[in-house]
């Protein structure tokens, strides 16, 4: 009888391990946020119903299904469990901690319940949290907690091997901006497909509307500064309307647009009438280059960081980056801009293989 | 205090069993943790079916570690009756504290195995098995259960030595366990003559049907006939109509066979879980249904979550994502790479196959090559494909 038991759970598990874990089980959540000044702090706990309903009786009637008047009926029991469960401290010295009456919200199809709680402190000083709750019932429970400062965010999770959390020392927004910088920068490097555009925008820099090589100086920088500034700004503007959330767009239809902006500068490096319109077609394809580093920026752990100084060393980092690449470039673009060869015969292949290139990553996208 | 707990405990354990939440009928609460208070009272939030507590509360004496075992079994088969992971924590959560008891007794080490297997811990998950065969090698339950992760490993010559273990114990089980480890030219025919052979009225088979039918669609797949995959997935289906796999499965091969609108019906519902979030999204994506939109909202945010918590893992599933739906396939081949690193089964297979074609990978595609040279595992298709591929 113990065989056959266990053949039938094995029955189940068979072929389904990729699948089996795909419910994350037991978690409740609790923000708290400390801008309001003062050593008191304010906070929201949620548990899902079914996890309450674990650990202490609610279904008052016996029938088998909770109601919200059964819940309202059981709310100092409640209040009860949790003050037991959840503790908080503030600078080494407990706080009171006062519950208000429950809401309901839903969390990824479950419901949950929702209270509000005021922590009640004697002093100031970093927050330490503490919960006893559910994991001595459950091994997968966690809690996901998130504190708002009136500098920053922090994240954390409790679960059954750590069930305290401290807040740590307040990070400076210079370092975080610093460490978001290296990361725009890396993101430039590995990101072929914005190098190559921003090669494509450099390549007629030398060389006159005419088609002919242009001379050395002023204007050769003067209109790369334009070219990189609309670049900059365009693509500044999206990835901070991206990383804010104000506006999203779906990944494939950006990365298939980046793929196609190097198939048109490319093309349009092909015919000198139209480089004038470089300074429209980097404003253009940088909104859309923004958008791509939104992306590769929402794929760094931002570790609850401010989005103020995350998105200003991201951008400043990109900024930096395309700097370095102009910098590099333009020294052999002088160089090589003074022969005959490089208009007509040099900067239309390099072009051509760009927007070949640009071609493939485009089909290969869609 | 620890009685009355424990009272209170049990008198709401029924409260629990395969829970069904019920939207409250108020309105649309679309928001991710919006907050209400509900207008009537009286209407039900959560049924609670109430199966559990009297299965368990017969025979649970705590301090036995039979018992501790038999109630983790309990809660192991409800996590997976009901998709719902809390149940195995709960599982967990009796077994733990006896973990570093010397002595264990095979089946407390087997039910700590199953748990270890289902939260991806193969190796600790192997190491129990190992210990509770070392004390009772005819078990056969720890003998499939080792079978299973001999076959996720690509260990194929382990797997069908513990299958051929089990066959000696209960023909049924050992045999279908045999089917899926079989490697080499011809074994997928091989493969359905064993479960063609098998005596389906033989008392107990019932059992058996679902599991029969999944890897007769397996091997269907592999060699190359959706419609009979289709046909044995949708039998699956009526055998056990809640089977989350079953209904994934179904939805890929009917996706394969370009039926996005059946696809998106077979996997549209309330219930979250990575795999039907990501078949639902593709099927959508198909059919230009804004469906998709939502899923993606809800499956970003199961990942977030997943991250946060630090339990989340869903390689296949960000795999496919990134590769039939966002047209990634460098993202697609790294994380079709990780997943393959930790399981083996056809669809981490396919999925690798296809990144590595797509993201033009001939390093990848040379590894699944050699890996299907080498393990002998058959597929047919994923073959084909690499030929295609030049590789």
């Amino acid at each position: 009888m113990n065989s056959l038991r266990h053949f039938l759970a094995v029955c189940a598990l068979w072929m389904v391990t990729g699948a089996a874990a795909a419910h994350e089980g037991s978690t409740s959540y609790l923000a708290i946020d400390t801008r309001g000044g003062g050593p008191d702090f304010a906070g929201r706990f949620d548990v899902a119903l079914i996890d309450l309903a674990w650990i202490m009786p609610l279904d008052v009637n016996a029938d088998g299904a909770l109601s919200w008047n059964e819940i309202l009926a059981q709310r100092s029991a409640i209040a009860g469990t949790f003050s037991e469960g959840l503790s908080f401290s503030r600078g080494s010295k407990p706080c009171a901690l006062a519950i208000r009456e429950p809401w309901l919200a839903d969390r990824l199809g479950l419901p949950y319940l929702s209270i509000d709680l005021a922590a009640v402190c004697e002093s100031t000083g970093p927050i330490a949290i503490a919960s006893s709750l559910l994991f001595e019932e459950d091994d997968t429970h966690r809690v996901l907690i998130s504190v708002r400062t009136p500098t920053e965010v922090h994240t954390a999770t409790l679960a059954p091997i750590s069930r305290t959390w401290t807040e740590p020392g307040t990070a400076s927004a210079w370092r975080t901006a610093l460490a978001f910088a290296w990361q725009g920068m890396w993101h430039v490097w590995i990101g072929y497909d914005h190098l190559i555009f921003l090669l494509l925008l450099l390549l007629p820099a030398v060389v006159r509307h005419d088609g002919s090589n242009a001379g050395r100086g002023r204007a050769i920088a003067l209109d790369l500064a334009r070219i990189v500034t609309a670049f900059t700004v365009a693509h500044s503007i999206t990835l901070g309307l991206a990383a804010t959330a104000l506006v999203r767009l779906p990944e494939r239809p950006i990365e298939v647009a980046i793929a196609m902006s190097l198939v048109i500068g490319g093309m349009m490096n092909l015919a000198p009438p139209l480089f004038r319109f470089r300074l429209p077609l980097a404003f253009g394809f940088g909104l859309v280059h923004g958008f791509g580093f939104a992306n590769a920026l929402a794929g760094v752990d931002t570790g609850g960081s401010p989005m103020l100084p995350v998105l200003a060393g991201f951008n400043i980092g990109v900024e930096l980056a395309n700097l370095a690449v102009v910098a590099t470039v333009l020294p052999l673009l002088l160089w090589t801009g003074r022969f005959a060869w490089y208009a007509p015969r040099a900067m239309p292949a390099v072009s051509l293989v760009a927007a070949a290139v640009g071609a493939a990553w485009m089909m290969q996208r869609l | 205090m620890r009685d009355s707990a424990r009272v209170l405990r049990r008198a709401t354990v029924a409260a629990n069993a395969a829970a069904v939440a019920v939207f409250f009928s108020a309105g649309v609460h679309a928001e991710e943790g919006s907050r209400y208070r509900p207008t009537d009272g009286s209407k039900t939030l959560l049924l609670l079916p109430a199966a559990l507590e009297s299965k368990t509360a017969t025979f649970f004496e705590e301090g036995s570690a039979d018992s501790v075992a038999r109630r983790a079994e309990e809660y192991t088969d409800l996590a997976r009756r009901s998709s719902d992971a809390r149940y195995f924590g709960r599982a967990q959560a009796l077994i733990t504290p006896w973990l570093n008891r010397p002595d264990l007794p095979p089946r407390l080490l087997v039910a700590a195995a199953d748990l270890a297997q289902q939260r991806h811990e193969f190796i600790h998950s192997r190491q129990l098995l190992d210990r509770a065969l070392a004390a009772e090698p005819r078990n056969a339950g720890a003998r499939l259960m080792r079978a299973n992760l001999g076959l996720l490993a690509g260990d194929f010559a382990a797997a069908r030595a513990d299958c051929l273990a089990v066959i000696q114990a209960d023909a049924l089980p050992g045999t279908i366990c045999l089917a899926s480890a079989l490697t080499g030219p011809g074994s997928l025919e091989r493969a359905h003559g064993l479960l063609a052979a098998l005596d389906c009225s033989a008392p107990g088979a019932a059992a058996y049907s679902h599991w029969r039918v999944l890897t007769q669609a397996d091997l269907a797949l592999r060699a190359g006939d959706t419609d009979a995959a289709v046909q044995f997935l949708e039998r699956a289906r009526t055998l056990d109509p809640a089977h989350e796999e079953t209904r994934v499965r179904l939805a890929a091969a009917l996706l394969e066979r370009g039926e996005s609108a059946r696809a998106l019906a077979l996997v549209d519902g309330p219930n979250v879980s990575a795999a039907l979030l990501v078949a639902r999204i593709r099927a959508a994506s198909l059919i230009g249904d804004a469906v998709a939109t939502a899923a993606r909202r809800e499956f970003d945010a199961l990942l977030t979550i997943g991250l946060r918590r630090g339990t989340g893992t869903h390689f296949r599933e960000e795999g496919e994502l990134a590769l039939y739906v966002d047209g990634n396939s460098v993202r697609a081949l790294e994380l079709a790479r990780r997943n393959f690193a930790a399981q083996k089964d056809t669809p981490d297979l396919r999925l690798l196959v296809e990144a590595a074609i797509a993201a033009h990978d001939q390093a990848a595609l040379a590894f699944a090559r050699e890996w299907l040279a080498s393990s002998g595992f058959e597929d047919r298709v994923a073959l084909e494909r690499l030929r295609e591929a030049g590789a």
